[in-house]
């Protein structure tokens, strides 16, 4: 390689280089609506969540099913991501939750554990 | 965002470097396409300061914003361009022969290894601004809400203007993001922030271009990775509001208007006052930035004021006058002029904020968490200039500084309001001082070369 191609060349491997070292770690990740759902993994502020819904109708059906099985304190809100959830605020442990979650469980219903938003 | 937005992107700064390459024609043409490729940089930033400005004062007189404005504005400032260079008797050189190999460009070991590294960054900086969101307060609180009102509504909706805040605020970016709005096909305020990545781009080829060649890269490169890799620079250039676009114009005009100083070429004059007219519609700052450039150019050309005097002086009333339509426009629709809250005779009513106003200013240019050492490296080099035995040069670029700082004591002196803190919700002395943060990889390379006792060199026929 001549003297003058190879300074050319360094810059070329630079510029090359970089974006396929980056690529090659994976694509970016754009934020999906999954990302606002941050499962509890010890005690804190948590939520008990009967779902997410993306129309107010379906939330309400919900809603009315999940307190018609005894859960009263029940209530829709919005999970900040554009979405609306069926939660029971106000489990400051780990435990209590899944106490919950087995109750729920025992009568049909999904519950997951999420950390109230901040 | 997406590629169609991306490609929209491409096309626009595709369209501003062309009218900037016919600019450049008009004013200097170039002697082969290699040096129209090194002054690429320069072109492109001439094509957003004349497209800026014309595009402003369309608005200002109601031309209706949109493509047809957009792109016939660059089309008729392209055909005015071209035959004043040929009526100054530039012409275009010879096209390469296809059958001749073309014989790459000399580029040294130090040139090649930092220009790799700013490659780099700048792949670095793309992927970081193409993911950037619209958090900036200024930037959602009213600047780009003022380009998505020229979009929307084709022009300064006055109802609209007069509802945000700092109404009085130049428009040349807003007006430069709703064009880029038009070329994406929607207001995408995300890849928006990729628009300052090619105007950063557009930058550090401004500098290394007039630069490379007349002073050694080992004194070209360095300072310029510096200034890109400080931390405020890296965190903020992408932020869809004027601050880096205004001391990216005001860096190139000073060193244009330095190289102007070697010299004497007028068409670094005028590129220099096209660039500050662009720089006074993209902030108020801009004014006593242009004043501060052409004052000190003023003060070292003394002893031949008969002949240097009048050109500077042309050149800085030029540039303020592009700014008169705006001023007339903001006069007649009753809004603020931004003027201080306390200038004039305030200053002295507010004398205690002098002292901490002045130790604000000089704290924050010399932040190395803000800054690392680009300001102490532009003192030393100023130091090693005058210690070599150079003036001109040197006592430019002190003045130039010193008279920045007294602009941002000033900032803070005259608006009791604001805070003595560095806090951006408090006080934007941070954001101003980039001036001086950008000027120094475009001012420090001459002040080095002078220091090592080899006065910088013209290159070609600049």
């Amino acid at each position: 390689m001549s003297r003058r191609v190879a300074p050319w060349a360094l810059v070329l491997a630079a510029a090359i280089g970089y974006p396929i070292g980056v690529v090659s770690a994976g694509t970016p990740h754009f934020p999906e609506r999954s990302d606002c759902v941050e499962l509890a993994k010890k005690d804190g502020e948590i939520d008990a969540v009967f779902g997410h819904f993306d129309r107010r109708a379906d939330a309400e059906a919900r809603l009315r099913v999940v307190l018609g099985r005894g859960f009263k304190g029940s209530e829709i809100a919005s999970d900040g991501c554009g979405r609306l959830k069926v939660v029971v605020h106000g489990i400051r442990t780990l435990a209590v939750g899944r106490e919950l979650a087995a109750e729920a469980r025992s009568v049909g219903l999904q519950v997951t554990l999420e950390y109230a938003a901040p | 965002m997406n590629a169609h937005a991306i490609a929209g992107l491409v096309a626009l700064n595709l369209l501003l470097l062309a009218v900037g390459v016919s600019i450049l024609f008009a004013l200097r043409g170039w002697a082969s396409w290699g040096q129209l490729l090194r002054l690429s940089g320069v072109a492109y930033l001439l094509g957003v300061a004349a497209t800026g400005v014309v595009w402003t004062f369309e608005l200002v007189v109601g031309i209706p914003f949109g493509f047809p404005a957009i792109i016939g504005t660059g089309a008729i400032l392209a055909l005015l361009a071209v035959p004043v260079g040929y009526r100054l008797g530039h012409r275009l050189p010879r096209l390469p022969r296809l059958r001749v190999k073309p014989e790459l460009p000399r580029l040294s070991l130090v040139s090649a290894v930092f220009a790799a590294l700013t490659v780099v960054y700048l792949e670095g900086a793309f992927r970081a601004a193409r993911l950037a969101g619209l958090y900036e307060f200024d930037a959602w609180a009213f600047w780009v809400p003022k380009a998505k009102a020229i979009y929307y509504f084709g022009g300064f909706d006055q109802q609209f203007f007069r509802e945000l805040i700092n109404q009085a605020y130049p428009p040349l970016v807003p007006v430069l993001e709703a064009a880029a709005f038009y070329f994406m096909g929607a207001p995408d305020v995300v890849t928006l922030h990729l628009q300052f990545w090619f105007l950063l781009v557009g930058f550090v080829g401004a500098v290394v271009g007039l630069l490379s060649g007349r002073v050694s890269p080992v004194f070209v490169w360095p300072p310029l990775l510096l200034m890109l890799v400080a931390p405020h620079v890296g965190g903020h250039f992408y932020h869809p509001t004027a601050d880096f676009l205004l001391d990216e114009f005001f860096a190139v005009a000073a060193l244009l208007i330095a190289l102007w100083l070697i010299d004497r070429k007028d068409w670094q004059l005028v590129a220099a006052g096209l660039l500050l007219a662009a720089a006074m519609s993209t902030k108020r700052e801009g004014y006593a930035f242009a004043a501060s450039a052409i004052v000190a150019a003023l003060v070292v050309t003394t002893r031949e004021r008969r002949s240097a005097w009048p050109k500077l002086i042309a050149i800085g009333l030029a540039a303020a006058a592009t700014t008169v339509p705006w001023r007339v426009l903001l006069a007649v629709r009753h809004l603020g002029g931004g003027g201080p809250e306390a200038g004039g005779t305030g200053l002295f009513s507010n004398l205690d904020r002098a002292w901490p106003s002045l130790r604000l200013a000089l704290s924050t240019v010399f932040d190395y968490h803000l800054w690392l050492v680009v300001t102490p490296l532009a003192v030393v080099a100023i130091v090693a200039a005058f210690a070599a035995g150079a003036r001109t040069l040197p006592l430019y670029t002190t003045l130039v500084y010193v008279f920045a700082v007294i602009a941002f004591t000033y900032s803070t002196w005259a608006f009791p309001s604001l805070g003595i803190s560095k806090k951006p919700a408090l006080n934007p002395i941070v954001r101003l001082s980039g001036e001086v943060v950008l000027l120094t990889p475009a001012l420090v390379p001459l002040l080095l070369a002078r220091a090592w006792r080899r006065a910088p060199q013209p290159v070609g026929d600049t």
